[in-house]
């Protein structure tokens, strides 16, 4: 039986007998969305986007689904807002193919879609009405007032409907941002940093009303640098790294691909141990990477007959260690 | 244009008449120059009336002076001067024995202002043409007709050397103050645009509003929002210009005016103008880092807009010379010399053609770049673009 470069035998069956190598556990978890048999909102096919002769983004294909938090991350300069550019439009790609809900870009996608920038002031001498007007309008909203007085609720920013801009408050102004964003109820919303200048009060309402949307729906991409939010929120995830893909998947499956984090507290000296993926050791506390198939009981047993062990605990590694790794090599 | 343009249009336009800047601008710039108008008039007409009320003494050492009404004789300069220090004359004449043959004279006077003592000179050399006009026995009608000239009737002729209207001169006058209000109206609003498009870009608000709607869709809202606010404000300095005018003797000159060719010729150079300068405008407010840096390279517009005036010696002298007739046909000079030859001389009409038609091919090539330039201008943060970049944002998707 011939193993394929994702893992798999000819069958398509995993060899399960020994731990996945850095890329295997990557590119695994490029699947495409049709074999999930869920409907794509937004589909990117060998998307490419070059400026003068650097390569921002390079081929890159995914999908999200109706009603999914999509968590679109990496580090600085990876390709982030270049792909949401180029998602919105503001950008052509080179070569490749984008298409939302089956269909390519048009005027009623383009008013399909929310956006939320990381950056950017509005118009500090408008009034928080007129601009939310003025954004519903580009947007072809009916029902302007009606709409805008229950997202002011809802962000409680009723009281500023009739204040400038410039009175309001830098968490307040990110509330406001978002009512622009999602005023006329887009099935897909993209946000950049949306908890960036909010109080965890104002984070978590956010947060609840995205997964609110989300179960009504909503699609959400959202690109953050605050793992922690990742895990919480979203299903799927895309990683760039220097224009590339280099995860992509569900968030799950990805951390379970990354092996496991054991936690060690112990005396003595730790022996060579086989099969282990990284270790980080200082002393008298170790954490161990293992892979998921690892038999963590034998690893307990090995490690018992050489140290003294205080504590042995078993965890699915962070999206912020994943993360780390992943940027390193 | 679509719906989405004319959003954004409304949307300037609202934001920036409300501004106090503008409704200060507006009203208070043709007041205040209405208040200056009228306040020169007043000094200049007080200053007539009072020259003329001035008491002015004389010594003439000459022998021939003759006296007039307003004019007092005295035997010597000493008394003169008494008369002068008391306060019984405004100023004193003094007509030396050799004038007739050194034409010399001196004026004495306790009034240090220099538009009052202007004024006595004009008054004192016409007392004195009469006097010399006397002395060789001129007669009276000649003299008033030498010392107070009647002002001539111009008669101005048509290429068949029929007199033209005055209607006509009066349309002549009107494509020349539409050149000078082009070039107010693009001074005026190219501020207003690089202002929009500077903070825009400053705030980092441009790529927000390019998720909205497309590159082209902002531009060309933003270019005719600022269209309207430069046209309200234009309208309004007319109409007060206008009613200025009515209430001036110069209304005889416009009773009656018909709309000539060269009223449209202006008109049609007023829209042309105004779109090619905008277009260009946004482009450089989008390429450039911030407000201060916008408002530097607007200057640059700004000046093409006062080359009448830079050039209006070569103008006058030849306004048909091969380097005017160049700056008919240059896009960014073509509405404001050809309006101005048009108002001098007969310029050929296909000279004319081909200026209209460079500058809508101009306007049509420029559009067509301008929406990538705006596009990656707006969303380039922090530098300077170059001719470089420009080129690259040209050939970029």
């Amino acid at each position: 039986m011939t193993a394929k470069a994702d893992g798999t035998n000819t069958n398509g069956i995993r060899e399960e007998s020994k731990p996945l190598s850095f890329q295997e556990r990557c590119i695994m978890t490029v699947v495409p969305m049709e074999s999930k048999g869920e409907s794509s909102v937004l589909h990117i096919e060998r998307l490419t986007k070059t400026f003068d002769s650097k390569t921002v983004l390079d081929t890159i294909t995914f999908d999200v689904c109706k009603g999914e938090v999509f968590g679109l991350l990496g580090p600085n300069g990876a390709g982030k807002t270049t792909l949401i550019r180029t998602i919105l439009d503001i950008f052509r790609p080179d070569t490749g193919t984008i298409s939302f809900f089956g269909r390519t870009f048009s005027d009623d996608i383009k008013n399909a879609i929310g956006y939320l920038p990381e950056e950017g002031s509005l118009d500090k001498e408008t009034g928080v009405a007129e601009c939310i007007r003025y954004f519903a309008e580009l947007k072809d909203v009916r029902d302007i007032d009606k709409k805008m007085d229950t997202w002011l609720q809802v962000l409680a920013l009723s009281e500023y409907r009739n204040k400038k801009i410039q009175e309001l408050s830098k968490g307040m102004h990110r509330r406001l941002q978002f009512i622009l964003a999602v005023i006329h109820e887009p099935p897909l919303l993209i946000l950049d940093e949306p908890f960036s200048g909010l109080d965890p009060l104002n984070t978590k309402t956010l947060k609840d009303i995205l997964l609110e949307l989300s179960a009504k729906g909503t699609t959400v991409i959202m690109s953050t640098h605050q793992m922690d939010e990742v895990e919480r929120m979203c299903d799927r995830i895309l990683m760039l790294n220097a224009g590339k893909v280099v995860l992509y998947g569900r968030l799950d499956e990805i951390r379970q691909q990354f092996g496991l984090s054991v936690e060690v507290q112990y005396e003595g000296r730790l022996p060579h141990l086989d099969n282990i993926l990284g270790i980080n050791d200082s002393g008298n506390s170790a954490e161990l990477i293992v892979a998921k198939e690892t038999d963590t009981q034998a690893l307990l047993k090995t490690l018992a007959a050489h140290v003294s062990i205080r504590k042995f605990e078993i965890k699915q590694r962070s999206m912020n260690e994943i993360f780390l790794e992943v940027c390193r090599k | 244009m679509t719906a989405k343009s004319l959003v954004v249009a409304k949307f300037e336009f609202v934001k920036t008449v409300r501004r106090r800047g503008f409704i200060l601008g507006t009203l208070g710039l043709p007041l205040l120059m209405l208040f200056v108008i009228g306040l020169s008039v007043y000094t200049g007409a007080g200053i007539a009336m009072g020259a003329a009320n001035q008491t002015v003494g004389y010594v003439d050492g000459a022998g021939f002076v003759q006296t007039s009404p307003g004019y007092v004789p005295y035997p010597d300069i000493e008394s003169g001067k008494t008369a002068l220090v008391k306060g019984e004359i405004h100023s004193l004449l003094l007509v030396p024995h050799d004038y007739l043959a050194t034409g010399s004279l001196t004026v004495y006077t306790m009034d240090r202002s220099l538009m009052g003592s202007t004024g006595s000179s004009q008054a004192v050399q016409e007392f004195m043409a009469k006097n010399l006009l006397w002395h060789e026995n001129v007669s009276e009608g000649t003299v008033q007709k030498i010392v107070s000239p009647s002002t001539p009737a111009v008669i101005v002729l048509d290429e068949s050397g029929n007199p033209k209207g005055s209607q006509e001169i009066a349309g002549f006058i009107l494509p020349f103050a539409m050149t000078m209000v082009l070039a107010l109206g693009i001074l005026t609003s190219s501020g207003y645009l690089m202002q929009g498009i500077g903070e825009e870009k400053e705030s980092r608000r441009g790529e927000f509003l390019l998720s909205y709607c497309s590159a082209e869709e902002l531009l060309s809202g933003k270019i005719l929002g600022y269209a309207a606010v430069s046209l309200l404000q234009m309208g309004v300095w007319i109409a007060i210009a206008l009613v200025a005018v009515a209430v001036s003797p110069l209304a005889v000159l416009f009773s009656g005016l018909q709309l000539t060719g060269l009223v449209f010729v202006a008109v049609v150079y007023f829209v042309l103008g105004y779109f090619l300068f905008s277009v260009s405008i946004a482009c450089a407010a989008s390429l450039a880092p911030s407000v201060r840096e916008a408002q530097q390279v607007s200057a640059i517009f700004s000046m093409f807009a006062v080359f009448p005036l830079v050039f209006l010696q070569f103008l006058l002298a030849d306004p048909n010379s091969l380097a005017m007739q160049f700056l008919t046909y240059f896009p960014y000079t073509a509405p404001f010399i050809g309006m101005v030859r048009l108002t001098l001389v007969s310029v050929p009409p296909y000279e004319i053609i081909l200026s209209m038609a460079i500058l809508v091919i101009s306007i049509v090539v420029l559009t067509r770049l301008a929406g990538r330039i705006f596009r990656m201008g707006m969303l380039t943060y922090g530098k300077r673009a170059g001719l470089a970049d420009v080129l690259r944002f040209i050939r970029m998707k």
